[in-house]
Formats: C-alpha cells, sequence, structure tokens
C-alpha cells in the first residue's frame, strides 16, 4: 500500500498543480491531534485511490510558502485540486468515508 | 514518520531533526495555537527565506542553520543504532522520581543503555509506606549505596540530588538548566489510589503533589528546555471502565471514530476521548493529562502521556544484578499492585483476596516491558508541539484470572496451597464491565515487543519472595494486605469483610 504523499514547498507545484489526477491535500502540523488522527486514514484512502487520485499531506509549519498563498488558518484544511483548480476546500478532522466524498467530487467532475 | 509493520530496529529510522532534542529550532518559530490565523500571510513574508523554520545542532554546532527535514536518525552520526532503534549518544535523562520502584529501575536500565542518568527524588515514597506502617518487602538500601553499587557492580555514573519537586523548585530548575536534559521522565507522582482516599489530608496532598508538581515542570520546561520530550506517566485508571463499553482509544479518537447525531455525523479524529477517574489519585492523573496537553498547545512543548497498565514483576537484568541494587516491592493495600500483592499472600499462605467479584478487568504489563517502552519512547521523540497519549499494556485480564493464575503457579511449582476468597470491595467501581482496549501505538509505532510472560513473571516473583529473608517481611506485616480504606468514608475494621466464596488448591500430586 502506498501511503499518502508528504510534500513540501519545493514539490507542491509539481505534484498538486501540475497532477494529471485529482489531489486531495491536508495542511496539517505536527501539534494538531487531529492531523494526527487522520494520517492512518489518508494512508489507506491513498493506497485505494492509488492512480486515480492522490493524497498528500503538507506541515504548515515547515511549509509557510504554499500555506500562505492558500491562507490557510485552521488545521487540518483539506482541499481538493483538480487541473490546478480548487474544487472544494474544508476545515476539521474528517473520517475516512467524508475524506472519500471529498475526492469523489473531483473524481465525478472530471 | 513511521508505520505499522516496521521491523523493532527501524521505529525511529526516518525521524528527522525535527524530532531531534539536540536541536535548536530557529528561523520562523511561530509559537501560537492550534487554529490561531497564520502570521505569514498577513506579514507577506511568505516567498522570503526567512519564513522558514531552520534547525541548529547543539551538538555540532559548526554545521550552522540547515533545514531540520534534511537529517534523519539512520543518517546522523549522533544516532547509532541498538536494541531498541537507533539511539542518541550518551544521551541525557533525568528521572523525576528516581528513588522509586519504576525509577530506580529505569534509571539502571537506561544507564546500561549508555544513557546519562540524572534524577531526583524526596524519598516521599519511603515516608508514605513508612506512615502506613509498611515496609517493601524485598529490602533496599539507601540512595548513597545504591549510587555506590550502580557505579562498582554495573559501571554507571547516576547523577543524583535529594529535593521536592513541588516545594524546592527552584533547586529543581538550577539542576535542569545545568544538565541540560534531552528527556525528562516523570515518575515524581504518589501513585496510590487508596492512600488519596484515606481522609481529606491525604486526598489533598495526593493532588498538590501530583498536579501541582507537574505544573511546575511545565513551566520550567518551557523556559529551559522545550525541544526535550516529557516522558509522563499516566494510569489506564484515567480512562475508567465506561459501561458503553466503547473501546478505550489511546488518549484521542481516532479518525475514524463518528459521532451519529440525528442524520448528521462527525469524525471525533484528534479529540481527547473522555476520562472517568476512580479516584482522587486516579483525578490528579487526569488533571495532568490536561495540563500537559495545554502546555503542549500554548508552548509547543513536546510530551508522550503514558498510560501505563497495572505494574508488576521484581526482577530486571539491573536490579538483580546485587541486594544493592534491588528496586522496591510493596504488597500493603495502599502500594501494593494487584499481582504482587497476590504473589506475596501465596507465599506466607495468606488468602488470595479478590475485591467484590473478581471480575473486574485491566490491563497490565511487566516490570521489563514497561522499561523498554519508556526506552523506545525517549529514542523516539515526539515532534515539536506534539503531545500523544500511548496505551503502555501488554494484556488484560481479569482479576480472578489473576489469582487463580498465582495459585496455579504456586501449588504446581513451588508445592504452597493456595486459598483463594472473595472479599467486599471497598472501592466504588464497577465489578462486572465492558473493557476493550486499544494498545497497538507502542507495537505499531515504536516496535515494542513484550519479552517476558505473565506466567513466567510470577514464577521469577516466587524465586525471590519465597527466600527467607523476604519471606520473614512479607510475614511481619502481613496484617496491613486486607483492605480497610473504603471509598464511602465508612470505618469498618479489616474482620468484618465478608468471605464470600473460598477456592482451594492443592500442590499437584506429579508437580
Amino acid at each position: 500500500m502506498s501511503p499518502a504523499l508528504r510534500l513540501n514547498d519545493r514539490t507542491f507545484e509539481r505534484e498538486v498543480l501540475s497532477s494529471e489526477v485529482p489531489v486531495l491535500v491536508e495542511f496539517g502540523a505536527s501539534w494538531c491531534l487531529a492531523c494526527k488522527a487522520m494520517e492512518s486514514v489518508l494512508d489507506e484512502v491513498a493506497g485505494e485511490l492509488s492512480g486515480t487520485a492522490k493524497i498528500a499531506r503538507i506541515n504548515v509549519d515547515q511549509n509557510p510558502g504554499w500555506a500562505g498563498k492558500f491562507r490557510i488558518s485552521g488545521v487540518p484544511t483539506l482541499m481538493v485540486f483538480s487541473s490546478a483548480d480548487i474544487v472544494v476546500r474544508k476545515v476539521g478532522a474528517m473520517s475516512k468515508k467524508q475524506i472519500r466524498e471529498l475526492i469523489e467530487l473531483a473524481l465525478d467532475s472530471g | 514518520m513511521t508505520s505499522a509493520g516496521q521491523s523493532a530496529d527501524k521505529h525511529n529510522a526516518s525521524c528527522t531533526c525535527w524530532n531531534c532534542p539536540a536541536v535548536d529550532l530557529t528561523g520562523k518559530v511561530d509559537f501560537r495555537a492550534c487554529g490561531q490565523t497564520r502570521e505569514v500571510f498577513q506579514s507577506g513574508e511568505e516567498d522570503s527565506g526567512e519564513a522558514y523554520i531552520l534547525a541548529e545542532c547543539k551538538r555540532r554546532p559548526e554545521i550552522g542553520l540547515f533545514d531540520p527535514m534534511s537529517v534523519t536518525f539512520e543518517d546522523c552520526p549522533e544516532w547509532q543504532m541498538g536494541p531498541y532503534g537507533h539511539m542518541l549518544k550518551d544521551m541525557r535523562v533525568m528521572i523525576l522520581g528516581l528513588d522509586g520502584y519504576l525509577g530506580w529501575t529505569l534509571a539502571l536500565w537506561l544507564g546500561r543503555q549508555g544513557c546519562r542518568v540524572s534524577g531526583v527524588d524526596n524519598f516521599a515514597r519511603r515516608d508514605w509506606v513508612r506512615e502506613r506502617g509498611a515496609h517493601t518487602i524485598v529490602p533496599i538500601s539507601r540512595m548513597t549505596d545504591r549510587l555506590r553499587a550502580a557505579r562498582d557492580v554495573l559501571g554507571l555514573n547516576i547523577e543524583f540530588r535529594q529535593m521536592d519537586i513541588l516545594n524546592q523548585r527552584t533547586l529543581l530548575r538550577e539542576f535542569i538548566e545545568e544538565v541540560k536534559p534531552e528527556a525528562i521522565v516523570h515518575y515524581a507522582e504518589c501513585p496510590s489510589a487508596p492512600f488519596s482516599m484515606i481522609d481529606l489530608e491525604h486526598a489533598t496532598m495526593v493532588q498538590q503533589n501530583n498536579v501541582l508538581g507537574t505544573l511546575g515542570v511545565l513551566f520550567m520546561m518551557r523556559d529551559l528546555v522545550p525541544e526535550t520530550c516529557l516522558v509522563k506517566l499516566g494510569t489506564m485508571g484515567e480512562y475508567g471502565t465506561p459501561l458503553t463499553g466503547r473501546p478505550l482509544f489511546e488518549g484521542v479518537f481516532p479518525a475514524d471514530a463518528v459521532l451519529t447525531w440525528g442524520d448528521r455525523e462527525w469524525s471525533l479524529g484528534g479529540e481527547m476521548t473522555p476520562r472517568d477517574p476512580v479516584s482522587f489519585y486516579h483525578v490528579s492523573k487526569v488533571q495532568d493529562t490536561f495540563n500537559v496537553y495545554e502546555a503542549c498547545k500554548y508552548w509547543w512543548l513536546r510530551s508522550y502521556d503514558v498510560m501505563q497498565g497495572v505494574i508488576y514483576g521484581v526482577e530486571t537484568p539491573e536490579v538483580s544484578a546485587a541486594p544493592q541494587l534491588r528496586t522496591r516491592l510493596d504488597m500493603d493495600e495502599w502500594f501494593g499492585t494487584v499481582i504482587n500483592r497476590f504473589v506475596a499472600q501465596a507465599v506466607v499462605g495468606f488468602p488470595l483476596t479478590m475485591y467484590g467479584s473478581g471480575e473486574q478487568v485491566r490491563g497490565f504489563i511487566s516490570l521489563p516491558d514497561a522499561m523498554q517502552c519508556m526506552t523506545r519512547l525517549i529514542m523516539h521523540p515526539p515532534e515539536p508541539g506534539q503531545y500523544d497519549v500511548v496505551n503502555q499494556m501488554s494484556g488484560y485480564y481479569s482479576i480472578r484470572q489473576l489469582a487463580e493464575t498465582v495459585a496455579r503457579i504456586s501449588s504446581r511449582e513451588f508445592k504452597i496451597p493456595v486459598t483463594i476468597q472473595r472479599v467486599e470491595n471497598p472501592r466504588v467501581e464497577a465489578d462486572v464491565h465492558p473493557f476493550e482496549p486499544v494498545y497497538d501505538k507502542l507495537a505499531d509505532r515504536f516496535g515494542f515487543e513484550s519479552q517476558v510472560s505473565l506466567e513466567d513473571t510470577i514464577y521469577s516473583m516466587l524465586e525471590l519472595l519465597t527466600q527467607d529473608h523476604v519471606k520473614a517481611r512479607i510475614e511481619e506485616k502481613k496484617h496491613l494486605i486486607l483492605p480497610r480504606t473504603w471509598w464511602s468514608g465508612v470505618k469498618k475494621q479489616v474482620e468484618t469483610l465478608e468471605v464470600l466464596e473460598e477456592i482451594r488448591y492443592e500442590p499437584s500430586i506429579t508437580a
């Protein structure tokens, strides 16, 4: 099973904005209990959707560039990108089912 | 970051300087509480290199500033492979409560692993046990003799200072400043539920000692060693035994725990799970949990809150190496944990006394397994601001199962006939209850593997406790085994406790 991608400010553009498949990005932090709680479900969804969508995480403290550009002011913030467009943006913990529903918005529209 | 399935010695290989206590974080370190608006986009400096957090290695300052994510423990020459994963060379570990059952054992254990161990104690545990008229059934030495034996027998130089962390904060502050510990293990609490239920004076003492002592440590860590991990001892008893039967998660709900209300649902991921403490002592531990959690949130401190199961056992390679190195073992109603107490009772022919039905189920862990867990946690430090909880236990049993196991091994292997009794339960607790603990994290993320079985540990305890000098000490204090501290506050003589049932084991013919 391939776990969720770990992004940084240098890889964000290539992995997310230039991606050929939809990408769900979780903006999180080391001190965020909800982000830690979601790690395993993000990894699971990444494995299940391998090839059709990407699941990724980025730590906002280590990578303030893109977090700043998207004006992330609370974590976890989940954003789904498709062809560099933002399909949906939500703040707060999510279950596996809810994460799948978010990414499926992009898969359905694509 | 590690994940399930990694081999036991690789659990921390991919941790980076982000986790390392020997690294100062500098540059754009933005201390703030979770959820507050980020400063970075307001100041418009998101594209500037100054916006990034940088690392400075305290052990190798000549390297200069670098990206904390760029060096892993596996790559760093300061972290060398050991039996419990990569281990920080000569890591400075300070143990608060170094003289206790766990503190002394861990000091020797970590010393043998190559750590530079320091610690403090005010000898309160010795005083509390003495106050009740009890004593440790395995004799222990004075601290000066302990330290000398550690040096002579094991070659360890333990830096010890006598002090009270609550009432002598200036001394502790100075000691932390001097040692600059890279991990702090906090065992300096009163660990007894019945002791806290004796009367107002004892309840007050336990809560002040535990809660305010810990609060002081947190402020000192903020000021002096914010990169250092606090490994704080909690207890599985913080959760209680909720009658909903929901799993006892490791401190926080996983993302897939969902609250459904009406036609809507919410992930509970990351929320602290409810606590249901079962004594004023357990309340102090719950209060600690929230104080530590808050300190991590406000100041980016890092902590593992260890929900330890009921501890048992008396042997590790280090404490067994010489009589002066022994750790204490209590069997009285206030400080004796159940398996330790049952073994002592069996040795002197005192009936094994289960409170109430004996169907209460608890999580347990042996002394050496607990030491292994603590070592693994210390060597796999949390990330900045990370508060995490582990349920530190290796199995769960009903009190009846434990009594029967002790009785079976005593009678068959040691030819000691053992009686089991049920007596009135002086505590306010559910006698029969669901119990579904989750205790995967230590194994999955930290590589913990239990090394000793319950049966083998009981056997080795019986070997020690049946020695004449220990047996005599049990005989001397066996009048302090039966409980007399009632949660209700009622004053009842020990003699009035009702014997409800007896199960008698005889030595088997083939034994």
